[in-house]
């Protein structure tokens, strides 16, 4: 059976995140009340939210967080493993099977950049991968990010050298690079 | 009130008309009505659980009650109007979460009392999805996107909150939210 008026996406995402008004969350309960398709796109939002949630509880993405994702971590007694390398500067690091999140945090001076990219380099310095647009929070002086931890968990000793790039219209500018020099535990 | 709240008239009018039957024969006569009305309305009233408990025991716990006080609510002809179904279940969910979380044990009690007359419990759950599939489709999200949905579906935070981080405004979030949801459903069908 097809809905006449199915509940926009975003308004779905709204009732699930509980930032509806409360009016507007009476009349998309009752609709759901009455529609299996759009219960059924509810379903699958709260599937994809949850998904999300295991994946960073298990540490699985690569991605930027805030200070707020490290203590809601914390809360939750995740173990965060955590290396804060200076600008220019190295940490010996290493990650156990008991950590749930690897942290890496890169602090730099961030004021005057439009769009900040981090590169993921070789010990010699050539770039592998590279995160395009990068997040990064209001004081502009910190990345914080996440480490997908399986794929750590299985390297050897190795080296991983990290540049934050500001880019703009003159092209590529290295803000500050920071070594990891990983051995397994 | 938007356009999204409208409740369906074909969905509704073919409930409608299932109340209908049920009210027509003589109370606890309508067993296959009964049942019916139950499959359909147990998936509805366990999201309206899961919204509000974030829990999915909970959330089948008040399916039961809710069902229970809808189909005696139908047999002692306390559901008057059939199109208004809906309103009816809406306003007994609402009762019955505030009871939850009032009152467990009275719940606990009635759902001993009652078990046995309640039909089999709702099979529809929560798909569950592959991890391996979501992590590599939220490996191909823009970066801002992936740190949006982390942060709004794991720290639960408000578009207001993500804003402030992101240095971007409320509305931006929501866009790159919709966005990133749209492409993650893409990818994972």
């Amino acid at each position: 059976m097809t809905c006449g008026h199915p509940i926009h996406p975003e308004v779905l995402a709204d009732y699930w995140l509980a930032v509806l008004a409360s009016l507007e969350e009476e009349s998309v309960e009752e609709h759901l009340l009455g529609c299996d398709e759009c219960g059924e796109r509810l379903r699958e939002l709260i599937a994809l939210a949850q998904g999300i949630r295991q994946l960073a509880r298990k540490g699985t993405l690569q991605v930027v967080v805030s200070e707020l994702f490290l203590e809601r971590a914390a809360q939750q007694g995740l173990r965060v493993r955590q290396y804060s390398p200076p600008a220019g500067g190295k940490v010996d690091c290493t990650v156990t099977a008991k950590d749930d999140l690897l942290i890496g945090r890169l602090a730099a001076d961030l004021t005057r950049v439009k769009r900040l990219d981090m590169c993921f380099c070789d010990a010699a310095g050539t770039e592998q991968m590279r995160f395009r647009d990068i997040p990064f929070g209001p004081a502009r002086s910190e990345v914080i990010f996440n480490y997908p931890i399986e794929p750590a968990r299985s390297l050897q000793a190795s080296v991983l050298l990290v540049k934050l790039v500001a880019v703009d219209e003159q092209g590529d500018r290295l803000l500050d690079q920071y070594t990891f020099n990983h051995t397994p535990s | 009130m938007g356009h999204h709240g409208v409740v369906d008239p074909v969905e509704s009018s073919a409930d409608a008309d299932l109340v209908r039957q049920i009210a027509a024969l003589p109370p606890g006569q309508a067993r296959d009505g009964e049942s019916e009305l139950y499959r359909r309305l147990a998936p509805r009233v366990r999201l309206y659980g899961l919204r509000h408990l974030r829990d999915q025991q909970a959330a089948a716990d008040l399916t039961q009650q809710v069902l229970l006080i809808t189909l005696e609510g139908l047999r002692s002809g306390r559901l008057r109007e059939p199109d208004k179904l809906a309103s009816f279940v809406l306003g007994t969910c609402r009762m019955v979460v505030l009871d939850l979380r009032r009152n467990a044990q009275r719940r606990q009690r009635l759902l001993d009392q009652f078990r046995q007359d309640l039909p089999t419990a709702d099979p529809s759950q929560t798909p569950v999805l592959d991890d391996l599939a979501l992590a590599r489709c939220m490996e191909k999200l823009a970066e801002r996107e992936r740190t949006v949905l982390v942060m709004i579906f794991y720290d639960e935070q408000t578009s207001e909150d993500v804003a402030g981080f992101l240095g971007l405004s409320p509305a931006n979030i929501r866009v790159i939210r919709h966005r990133a949801l749209g492409r993650l459903r893409e990818c994972m069908s």
